[in-house]
């Protein structure tokens, strides 16, 4: 449905997106994960047209996008990053504005907004001004403006960036109702947990690059992190914490602050290991957690750094 | 398109800020200038009533006759001098060889009235002098008759307070409508994908960039010839300025006033520049073409045309004040005509670059 081949995009000396590739299939919800800064939007916004590159490809529905493609623009819906609506207009006037441009049928612009209305739960507040609404109303106008007329790709720009938990789950709920409905998604996010949660594939990006692509399993199964031990309250010398590090299928441990994380790959009972040591030693400890590798560990061991950076 | 057209229209008539501007903001200037000028202004627009007491000079009370802005009953030299003892005429005029005038007072409409004898006076002199140095010259001379009568009628109106007056309205009418610039401003800069995320999304919808231009332009126009309008109603019927019988050539004036007015802010808002520097040239810039129109000096149009006439031709606000004028001051309808179309073309000029600005582009950056 997307295909992005070697695209290029300087800004000045600034290469923002280096020799991209993107190939988004029908029914996906393909996710764009990747710290501030990392070419997401640049991606989006090449897509769309609406910036030039230096060079590569970009085709949509098979066709090549441009400023003036009508066609293709009709079957997609965006979600801006920034909350793009009219401030004199209410909730309802905005969505059946942005519905109409695409939709010429008034009755069923009519349904499809009370639609969009429903979908965002904005129904208590459709006469409200946006200057009158909570930052997560905010957000979900900004979203019901940009699905309302049901379009067969939605790209989505960090529709959740300063959003409350409830605003959010909502969000994500009716971002897979949308997938289910037929559309096709594209999600940009910085949030790992949101990503891992909604999207069936995910490219992982940073300084332009994609930097590994799959499913969540597939990018977790890339990297040596299988399990993170994380125990508290504990004090270690140096020579025990060298004696965990030669544990079998231990490949790092750091102490610091009383706490002690340890690196295993994928093996069974690395917990039991680790704590049948701590015990031999008579060491004492307070709280011990257990956990699977997340999108945060298949960025930082590749990049060696934080997602959240 | 209608879909666009109306939701345009109602974005902008909630954008308070371009409204006061538009609208408010000139009412607070007429009210100004109402209480400054006293009822001179009102005055201006209405014919003066005079007798003419009949002599010799035939072709002088033909004159007389044909003056729109004057109210003439042919009356024999005492009914005429009892009606000026009554007030009931502003001046007698005597249609001999030689035509002189009576008045009562030293006002406004009597020195309009001497003002207009002596240009005569002056122009029929000229004409006998040609005639007796070079009679083929009057094969010439008689076809400026008309621009002759104009120049009568403009030097009776020219030289005094009145027409001060009337100027500083003409210029505030064409100062409200080159405030439309503001709302063209902000129509232009929602179709600049990098002025803004809500422009952004608007580039990214199915609607070609014409139809945008057009809808937005066309709404810009409707709220601001409908303000325009009720601008002209509050200083007729508020501040009782009367804009005389030909007062329906006004709305052409207006209505060309305005679009070169959103014209010029669709133009500035094409542009890739900040909002505020935006508002600033359009503020600064729409204050200083009614500057030299006439809204801060009254008789800075004629300073204008004597040393730089080219920056009339071009200056909308000044041509609007113009055309304004000449529906008052001259019969001739050629310099009426000449401002519509300089209004026409301007407002042309700057849509078609404008359009060239905000076609379907894409940006370097956004």
């Amino acid at each position: 449905m997307v295909h992005i081949e070697n695209l290029v995009k300087r800004y000045g000396d600034l290469l923002a997106l280096d020799h991209l590739n993107l190939d988004i299939k029908e029914g996906e919800v393909f996710g764009l994960l990747g710290p501030n800064g990392s070419g997401k939007t640049t991606a989006i916004n090449c897509l769309l047209a609406l910036l030039k590159y230096d060079k590569g490809t970009i085709t949509l529905f098979g066709q090549e996008m441009h400023p003036d493609s009508y066609d293709l623009k009709r079957q997609i819906g965006v979600v801006p990053q920034n909350v793009a609506v009219f401030d004199q207009m209410t909730v309802y006037e905005n969505i059946d504005y942005f519905c109409g441009l695409y939709i010429k049928d008034r009755t069923r612009r009519k349904e499809l907004t009370e639609e969009a209305i429903r979908f965002a739960g904005l129904e208590d507040h459709r006469k409200m001004l946006p200057r009158k609404l909570s930052g997560g109303l905010l957000r979900r106008l900004n979203i019901a403006c940009g699905i309302a007329h049901k379009p067969k790709l939605i790209i989505m720009d960090e529709p959740t960036v300063a959003v409350d938990p409830q605003s959010r789950n909502r969000i994500l709920e009716g971002i897979l109702e949308l997938n289910r409905q037929g559309s096709t998604i594209i999600y940009t996010s910085h949030y790992m947990e949101e990503v891992e949660q909604i999207c069936s594939r995910i490219v992982i990006m940073d300084h332009g690059r994609s930097i590994a692509s799959g499913t969540t399993e597939e990018l977790k199964r890339m990297i040596r992190t299988a399990e993170t031990i994380r125990i508290e309250g504990i004090a270690l010398t140096e020579e025990q914490l060298a004696a965990v590090k030669e544990l079998p299928h231990v490949f790092q441990a750091g102490y610091e602050d009383q706490k002690l994380t340890v690196k295993c790959t994928s093996a069974k009972h690395n917990l039991i290991r680790v704590l049948n040591y701590l015990q031999q030693q008579e060491v004492s400890f307070g709280r011990v957690y257990s956990e699977l590798p997340t999108l945060n560990d298949v960025f930082l061991e590749i990049t060696g750094k934080e997602l959240r950076d | 398109m209608a879909h666009l057209y109306k939701y345009n229209l109602l974005q902008q008539l909630r954008e308070k800020d371009a409204m006061f501007w538009t609208l408010l903001f000139p009412i607070i200037m007429g009210a100004l200038f109402y209480v400054t000028f006293g009822t001179s202004a009102i005055e201006m627009m209405k014919n003066i009533p005079v007798a003419a007491v009949a002599g010799e000079n035939q072709n002088f009370e033909t004159f007389l006759e044909e003056m729109d802005s004057l109210e003439v009953q042919v009356m024999t030299d005492e009914e005429a001098k009892t009606a000026l003892e009554k007030g009931e005429i502003k001046g007698i005029f005597y249609c001999d060889q030689e035509p002189s005038l009576t008045v009562a007072g030293a006002q406004i409409d009597e020195s309009i009235l001497e003002a207009l004898l002596k240009a005569y006076t002056e122009n029929q002199q000229m004409m006998m002098e040609i005639g007796e140095s070079n009679p083929l010259g009057l094969v010439a001379a008689i076809p400026a008759m008309n621009d002759y009568r104009d120049m009568v009628l403009q030097t009776s109106v020219g030289g005094n307070e009145v027409k001060d007056s009337l100027t500083y309205f003409f210029a505030l009418i064409a100062m409200a409508c080159m405030f439309g610039s503001l709302s063209g401003q902000l129509a232009a800069s929602s179709l600049r994908a990098d002025q803004s995320a809500l422009a952004a999304r608007q580039s990214v919808v199915p609607v070609h960039r014409m139809s945008a231009v057009v809808s937005q332009m066309l709404s810009c126009f409707t709220i601001q010839f409908a303000n325009i309008c009720i601008l002209l109603l509050y200083l007729h019927f508020v501040l009782q300025i009367s804009f005389g019988e030909r007062w329906i050539l006004l709305l052409p004036v207006c209505a060309l006033g305005c679009m070169a007015g959103v014209a010029f802010g669709i133009f500035v808002g094409s542009q890739r520049l900040k909002e505020g520097i935006k508002i600033g040239i359009l503020v600064g810039g729409t204050l200083f073409m009614s500057f030299l129109s006439g809204l801060m000096f009254g008789n800075m149009k004629d300073v204008v045309e004597h040393h730089i006439p080219i920056l009339n031709r071009i200056n909308p606000a000044a041509l609007i004040a113009d055309a304004f004028y000449s529906i008052s001051i001259y019969e001739n309808m050629a310099r009426y005509r000449r401002n519509l179309l300089l209004l026409a073309a301007i407002t042309a000029v700057l849509v078609f670059v404008s359009y060239k600005k905000l076609r379907r582009e894409r940006y370097d950056s956004i």
